[in-house]
């Protein structure tokens, strides 16, 4: 007989509690899945890419600085830094594999890697720095663990020492830190690329993975208007007058009159590139271009300023006469000549030719006066910065009758080139006003930019004119017979003007009970000139630092300029516009 | 022979598909089991092929970067062997001195007879006045002698146009030089 067996019917809110459950996990899990995949969807994303993506930046190549005839003065080349990693290094047995297979490298002994490493135990150790580029590859190739090689530039420089003060350097990050490095670094820098590629699990790219690469823009070659045989021929002018006087230091600086282009400076004592010990001097405060960032009182250079007023103003001419007394007492002080000389009836182009401060002194007091004197000086460009674009572009001091502590005595000292402060650089500027035609110009120092095919020109300024053409020429006239008064000043074969200067220099320790600060036996000779006279094609300025010597500007700076402007004008094929002179007695009329 | 034995394959072939179509499996399966193995080969050979192109680019770039490298290189030794300190060593460990003056003179007499001399170096018309080494560098054009050319038979077009250069007249001996006082 057949039974009937009948299962239980299971009660349907067990059913309905099973599906709600699987219902809720199915929502739950769907929840998961929309938060992870939608909400969160960049996190994860962005996750994932660091984990396989990895990215480096491609430095830009850094561009070069040439000179004027586009000679390099500071180029990069491709060189590597080698770092390990010291994890990967704490390894007994893989540092020393790996110290023996960097060794032949890097011409050193395994156990000389190995003692770089230090007592560190994590992080990178940089265990040789700057090292040729074909070597850094082999290195890279060889693939030892834990070692890295960090594509670098290294800034050489083919002239060596040459301008360095205007050159400047560069840091290890390859920024430029001063002189032009800094100044133009914008330019030079270039805009770095990146790479962006997929990694597989010891780092190295995945050749056929992701892969994104901007490649980096190099930098701009900037040409300047220095050009390498000038700079040469200022440099050893310059060494040669410091070592024959025992000066502390110097400057010399030619200028294009016509254009402000400066075709050398040069500013002694200064820094080597090829010595260069940052740790000797951490504040950094010798590695400046002094040219263009000392000020000092200029001496007797500056009486062509204060002539430019007065014949600017029409108030005296060459000829204007006065009476140089023995002295002249202003504001309780006495003054008197370089050379205590008393010479009557004076025309104003002695007082350029023989340097007499009674002359400027009253020029200034008995015809100009304080608001048109310092006009002027305003005007040549003293007391504001040149504009040249170089850092460090001092203003000087000049301090006129609108200041509190200001006296008559000030005007007469300024006149004379006393009491007032300025720059190497920005008396040359206010002279090459005269030698052009009255333009003050913005000295320049960067002639061109070549950057992608394209050369971008720098075009001279004229900041404003100081003197009108026919005072310019004037002057240039009383600077001729200046020059020609004193033969060591004369340039053989060439027509030429220049004025001779000699400052004391001011300290306080020697200041005595009448106030006077300046030490008598500490001076500052000087001397600027151009050639030839007719079609200046160049200006010369040298300067000599604190010298512990009697002799003036005339004679110890003159046949610098003298020697300096014949070499330079042989060498820029200007044809001689004078016979050769004959051997005369030598006289130095100016100080 | 031969005739027999493709015979025999043609039928060998004829079998099996007619054993597979035995089997149930039509013709449409058959292909498109095929095209399926194709799709699932393709992307190995894709990316075969992109792998191989990869390294090659990558191979590529670092040729590029080596060869910059190099330019660099050889740019920064061409510049350190022109350099103005090694040209002026060179010219010394040659026996080369410093350049003294250049002397520009004004020859104001006439050239010997039967003299072939370049026009360059043919003497000016004495002007009045002229003196060594005048403002104007005494750049007159040189007059042109009748019947005398440079170099001998050469055709008139062969000799150089009235040239604005100084002659240059270096004298026997050590050229002067003038020092200036120091």
């Amino acid at each position: 007989m057949a039974t009937v067996s009948r299962r239980a019917q299971p009660a349907p809110w067990r059913i309905a509690a099973v599906a709600l459950v699987l219902l809720l996990a199915t929502a739950g899990l769907i929840a998961r899945l929309v938060y992870l995949q939608i909400v969160q969807h960049q996190d994860y994303t962005s996750a994932a890419a660091g984990e396989h993506i990895d990215q480096t930046t491609v430095p830009a190549h850094r561009g070069a600085l040439l000179d004027a005839n586009g000679y390099p003065l500071a180029v990069s080349i491709a060189t590597y830094d080698i770092a390990v990693d010291r994890k990967i290094w704490q390894d007994a047995a893989t540092a020393q594999r790996g110290a023996q297979a960097l060794a032949p490298l890097l011409n050193r002994t395994p156990e000389q890697i190995l003692s770089l490493l230090g007592d560190a135990t994590t992080g990178p150790a940089t265990i040789a720095q700057d090292i040729d580029y074909t070597t850094g590859r082999e290195i890279a190739a060889l693939g030892v663990p834990g070692v890295l090689a960090q594509a670098r530039e290294k800034r050489v420089n083919p002239e060596g020492d040459l301008a360095s003060p205007v050159i400047g350097f560069v840091g290890r990050d390859g920024g430029g830190l001063t002189g032009l490095e800094l100044d133009e670094n914008r330019l030079l820098t270039g805009l770095p690329g990146s790479s962006e590629f997929e990694r597989d699990a010891l780092g190295n790219p995945i050749a056929a993975g992701v892969r994104k690469t901007v490649d980096p823009q190099p930098g701009s070659d900037v040409e300047l208007t220095i050009d390498r045989t000038i700079q040469q021929m200022c440099e050893q002018e310059l060494k040669a007058g410091i070592d024959k006087t025992h000066a502390t230091g110097g400057t010399c600086i030619v200028m294009d009159p016509n254009s402000g282009a400066l075709l050398a400076m040069d500013d002694e004592p200064s820094f080597k590139l090829s010595t260069l010990d940052l740790s000797a001097d951490p504040r950094g405060d010798s590695f400046k271009n002094g040219a263009v960032t000392d000020v000092y009182e200029p001496g007797s250079v500056f009486k062509l300023f204060t002539m430019s007023a007065g014949i600017d103003t029409g108030k005296v001419n060459p000829n204007t006469t006065y009476i140089d007394t023995c002295q002249v007492v202003v504001a309780q002080r006495i003054f008197h000549n370089w050379d205590y000389s008393c010479n009557g009836p004076t025309t104003m182009t002695t007082v350029l030719v023989r340097s007499l401060n009674l002359g400027t002194l009253w020029l200034t007091t008995k015809v100009l006066g304080p608001d048109i004197f310092y006009k002027y000086i305003r005007a040549f460009g003293f007391g504001e910065p040149t504009g040249s674009g170089l850092s460090g572009d001092a203003s000087g001091i000049v301090r006129s009758n609108a200041d509190a502590d200001w006296s008559l005595a000030d005007l007469v000292s300024n006149s004379f080139g006393q009491g007032i402060s300025v720059s190497a650089l920005q008396m040359v500027t206010a002279a090459a006003a005269i030698v052009n035609g009255g333009n003050l110009m913005q000295p320049y120092v960067v002639k061109e930019v070549h950057s992608n095919g394209t050369t971008r020109l720098t075009q001279p300024t004229v900041r404003r004119r100081a003197v009108s053409s026919e005072t310019a020429a004037t002057i240039r006239d009383m600077m001729k017979q200046v020059l020609e008064a004193n033969t060591l000043a004369l340039v053989p074969g060439y027509t030429a003007g220049g004025k001779s200067g000699t400052a004391y220099v001011p300290t306080v320790a020697t200041k005595n009970s009448a106030g006077n600060a300046y030490a008598q036996e500490v001076t500052i000779p000087s001397y600027i000139g151009f050639a030839p006279f007719d079609h200046p094609r160049v200006l010369i300025y040298v300067k000599l630092d604190n010298l512990k010597s009697a002799d003036f500007g005339g004679v110890l700076t003159a046949p610098m300029f003298s020697h300096l402007a014949s070499e330079i004008l042989t060498y820029l094929d200007v044809a001689p516009d004078r016979p050769l002179p004959a051997a005369t007695e030598t006289t130095a009329a100016g100080r | 022979m031969a005739l027999a034995q493709r015979r025999a394959t043609v039928g060998a072939e004829a079998n099996s598909l007619s054993l597979l179509r035995r089997a149930g499996v039509p013709l449409s399966l058959l292909v498109a089991g095929g095209l399926m193995l194709g799709a699932m080969f393709l992307p190995v050979l894709q990316n075969s092929d992109a792998t191989s192109t990869g390294y090659q680019i990558e191979h590529a770039q670092q040729q590029l970067d080596d060869l910059r490298a190099r330019t660099y290189a050889l740019q920064a030794q061409v510049a350190d062997l022109g350099s103005e300190s090694r040209v002026r060593q060179e010219a010394a460990r040659l026996g080369m001195l410093p350049a003294g003056r250049a002397v520009d003179v004004t020859v104001n007499v006439p050239a010997p007879a039967g003299v072939f001399l370049p026009h360059g170096l043919l003497p000016t018309p004495a002007p009045a006045g002229a003196t060594i080494g005048t403002a104007d560098g005494g750049r007159a054009a040189p007059p042109q002698p009748a019947g005398q050319t440079y170099p001998p038979g050469a055709p008139p077009n062969a000799t150089p146009a009235a040239s604005p250069i100084v002659p240059l007249i270096i004298p026997a001996g050590p050229i002067p030089t003038v020092s200036p006082p120091h």
